[in-house]
């Protein structure tokens, strides 16, 4: 199997977008098809050489870094098999995928395809794929492997609720298909190749309380086996195509900007809305999030006609023909909060705008981080939403706390999050090695009292070879026992330790 | 001051268009999203903040087919006061003088002293409404403004030509054709949003006027896709070689 050896050209394969680990590897390999990842697979476990897969890099905690041993470039797996051709005209990619029409409308789709061709895909037949993450360049794999989340996730729910079928390759080279059919695994958790059968012992380590979790593979008795794949990081296979579902497109999607006065505001608004999720009653917003002030004036800096509010509440709202009732409750919400200041985005380019000002917060943070030769520092970490309010403030707390120790000019931190689900994005912005490990003390302290809150240390971001102060980070959450349980589950499918090593527990490196 | 904007509503410019059946023209189905049309929409926002520095009124004028009312409620609630809709699918797709003619008819009573449009709505990009309608009603137009100052006594408007900036200026009634830097649009605030859906809008289904077709579209197909270029690598000799191969034999060029 043709393969390239890694040299400048594919530097970029050896970190990804957070950019906090480097790592090494011999050769790199674009497999296009299932059988030349077997090919791949099987070859590096007889030679015990480590493989790593790399998506669309986007990654923010080192997941696709390889430790030594060859990359698994996912970027040409663009055909599915038995697929149509369907051309990408805004990235120009011609991809393959199958369309199925039945009683739910499901698209197969090969890994590399980003989630924004997948949008572009849906819209072109007026469907609808409701996972949005901020960052849409991702392959379609690696929110698969990272069960990204967004936005609208508020509404929608997680990739993995989108997930119906995948087509793996484990770990030694073998294909297989799983496919979303309502069987629930109960306590066992056994997988069957055509020569293998893996029994995967059942995790028993804490599970939080939160509406989104990427902390280590997350099954109950209530998954099905598909789940084990998704949100492990590919840990247990290679993903090599996707069967997602799609709806109908909404009629109609307003994007709001709200411009709070205060953060209690901000955070009376948040409640109001989540309420109205929580009671079904509609409407039900698809997406709520909050934008501190220092992430507001990143994105004035860009627009001057977003004011430099205290704080800002993003709504998404969709609609068929309710339109006038749905206004008249935000409307009369924005009243009695005495909230004033809005702007509405209600056209396709409008919303992408909006979309557009919104992603410039992380983008902005990500590059000052760079500029500063740090690494990104920001937390992922959610709360049972009845305990948002606490993490808002104690987030804000220790943000403030790290500007006032070392003064700054510039913004010190800021802070988004995708409030209608409790998850928090703080995101420090240290300029040194001293102030990078004060601010690493400041989110262990934070992590803590999220563990304490019933909460999650990794909501969507997933923890990939993250470690604080010297441990991997899932021990703060899971502890040692923990570990080893997911060790142990990893071993079954991975005697080895081959694929992804390093990611979730540490690895001796050569 | 009293402000006519010429609004027409056409599909969104990132719309992936599909060809109709017969071949002649694009398909209208659900995938197409309607929008006011981009240059007009400068014409709208200009409007309003002409409205907003000297007092007055707005009034929107659009000839449509059914697909217009919640581009111009958008209007409305960016500000402008009341619209006028002659809906009538032969006028719309009728040739652009009969168009022109059916506005002067709907603008002319409303006495407007400036009349503000696109410089060209984005699905036919005729350019003609403005000046069409300039010298029907025989007023001055300034096409093609990317600034605009508006006094009691008249317009000061700038054009970019290539190369230069022109200045015009105008007194009242004028019409004004806008070009993007224009303005920014604004996004509409909610409460406008409310007050939009109760503001006036005429619906009337003729301006009364001859409709006449006099060029007929026939057909509409999309440009034939390029095929993929070669990437040539090598020593500068090998590149040059290749390349005149390629240029002789594959593209009969030389
Ligand atoms: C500015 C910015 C904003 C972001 N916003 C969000 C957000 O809103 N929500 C969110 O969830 N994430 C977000 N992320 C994180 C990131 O985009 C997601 O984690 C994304 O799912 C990663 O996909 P990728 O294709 O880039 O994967 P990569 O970074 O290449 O890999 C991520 C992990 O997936 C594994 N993987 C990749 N492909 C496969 C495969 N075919 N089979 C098995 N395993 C595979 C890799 O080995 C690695 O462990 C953001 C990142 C940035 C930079």
């Amino acid at each position: 199997m043709k393969y390239e050896p890694v040299v400048d050209k594919y530097i970029s394969y050896l970190t990804d977008e957070a950019g906090f680990i480097q790592g090494s590897a011999e050769r790199i390999y674009f497999p296009t098809n299932i059988s030349e990842i077997q090919e791949i697979l099987k070859e590096a476990y007889d030679s015990n050489i480590r493989v790593t897969i790399s998506g669309g890099g986007t990654g923010v905690s080192g997941g696709r870094v390889p430790l030594g041993g060859w990359i698994i470039a996912t970027d040409k797996l663009v055909s599915v098999k038995g697929g149509s051709p369907w051309k990408d005209e805004e990235s120009g990619i011609e991809y393959s995928v199958k369309l199925s029409r039945s009683d739910t409308t499901e698209l197969t789709v090969p890994a590399a395809m980003t989630v924004k061709a997948i949008q572009n895909y849906a819209r072109q037949y007026n469907l609808y794929y409701p996972p949005d993450p901020t960052e849409r360049s991702c392959f379609i794999a690696g929110n698969v492997a990272s069960n990204a989340s967004g936005s609208r996730s508020f509404k929608y729910g997680v990739t993995r609720d989108w997930i119906q079928a995948l087509s793996i390759v484990t770990p030694m080279g073998e294909p297989i298909k799983l496919i979303r059919t309502g069987n629930k695994i109960g306590d066992k958790i056994i997988i069957k190749t055509e020569t293998k059968t893996y029994n995967i012992p059942f995790p028993d380590y804490y599970q939080p309380k939160t509406r989104k979790n990427v902390a280590g593979p997350n099954i109950d008795e209530n998954s099905e086996l598909i789940d084990l794949f998704i949100g492990s990081g590919g840990m247990f296979g290679v993903i090599a195509e996707i069967t997602i579902r799609l709806i109908d497109k909404p009629a109609d999607i307003i994007n709001m900007f709200v411009y709070c006065n205060t953060i209690d505001i901000a955070l009376e608004l948040v409640s109001r809305c989540r309420y109205q999720r929580d009671n079904n009653i509609q409407p039900i917003p698809l997406s709520v999030e909050y934008v501190d002030d220092r992430a507001v004036r990143i994105i004035h800096e860009k627009d001057n006609s977003v004011p430099n509010a205290k704080a800002l509440v993003i709504i998404e709202q969709e609609f068929k023909d309710e339109m006038d009732n749905f206004l008249e409750f935000y409307l009369s919400v924005f009243d009695e909060l005495g909230i004033e200041d809005t702007s509405v985005a209600q056209t396709y380019k409008e919303i992408e705008y909006h979309k557009f000002l919104r992603h410039l917060i992380p983008e902005t943070i990500n590059a000052l981080v760079k500029s500063y030769g740090q690494s990104k520092l920001g937390t992922d970490y959610a709360v049972p939403p009845e305990h948002y309010k606490t993490i808002v403030e104690l987030g804000i707390q220790a943000g403030n706390k790290f500007e006032n120790e070392f003064g700054f000019d510039n913004i010190g931190y800021a802070m988004w999050s995708h409030a209608g689900d409790a998850h928090i994005h703080l995101n420090f912005l240290p300029r040194n090695d001293v102030e990078m490990h004060r601010a690493k003390e400041l989110m262990v302290e934070l992590l803590r009292e999220v563990v304490k809150l019933d909460g999650t240390i990794a909501a969507e971001h997933g923890l990939g070879k993250k470690t604080f102060l010297g441990k991997p980070a899932l021990f703060y959450q899971i502890g040692e026992r923990g570990l080893e349980k997911i060790r142990e589950m990893k071993l079954v499918m991975d005697p080895k330790n081959l694929l992804n090593a390093g990611n979730l527990f540490p690895v001796q490196l050569d | 001051m009293k402000v006519v904007t010429l609004l027409k509503v056409t599909p969104d410019t990132e719309t992936k268009f599909q060809i109709n059946s017969a071949g002649t023209d694009i398909a209208e189905d659900s995938s197409i999203e309607y929008i006011i049309g981009p240059y007009d929409e400068y014409g709208v926002e200009a409007a309003i903040q002409i409205k907003e520095k000297l007092g007055g009124e707005v009034i929107s004028v659009t000839i449509g087919s059914g697909n217009e009312e919640k581009s111009i409620r958008k209007a409305m609630a960016m500000g402008v006061d009341s619209g006028i809709l002659i809906n009538n699918a032969d006028l719309k797709s009728s040739d652009p003088l009969s168009i022109a003619k059916a506005i002067k008819e709907v603008v002319e009573p409303l006495n407007a002293d400036i009349i503000i449009c696109g410089k060209l709505a984005t699905d036919t990009s005729d350019s003609f409404i403005g000046p069409a309608l300039a010298a029907l009603m025989n007023i001055p137009v300034i096409s093609e403004i990317s600034s605009l100052e508006v006094t009691e006594e008249g317009v000061v408007a700038t054009r970019d030509a290539a190369g230069r900036k022109e200045r015009f200026e105008s007194k009242f009634p004028v019409i004004l054709t806008a070009d993007k830097g224009l303005n920014e649009p604004r996004y509409p605030k909610l409460p406008m949003i409310m007050k939009a859906k109760k503001k006036p809008l005429d619906k009337k289904d003729t301006a009364g006027t001859e409709i006449r077709k006099n060029v007929t579209q026939v057909k509409a197909e999309f440009p034939a896709t390029k095929s993929a270029g070669k990437k040539i690598t090598g020593t500068p000799d090998e590149l040059v070689s290749e390349l005149v191969t390629g240029l002789t034999t594959k593209e009969k060029i030389l």
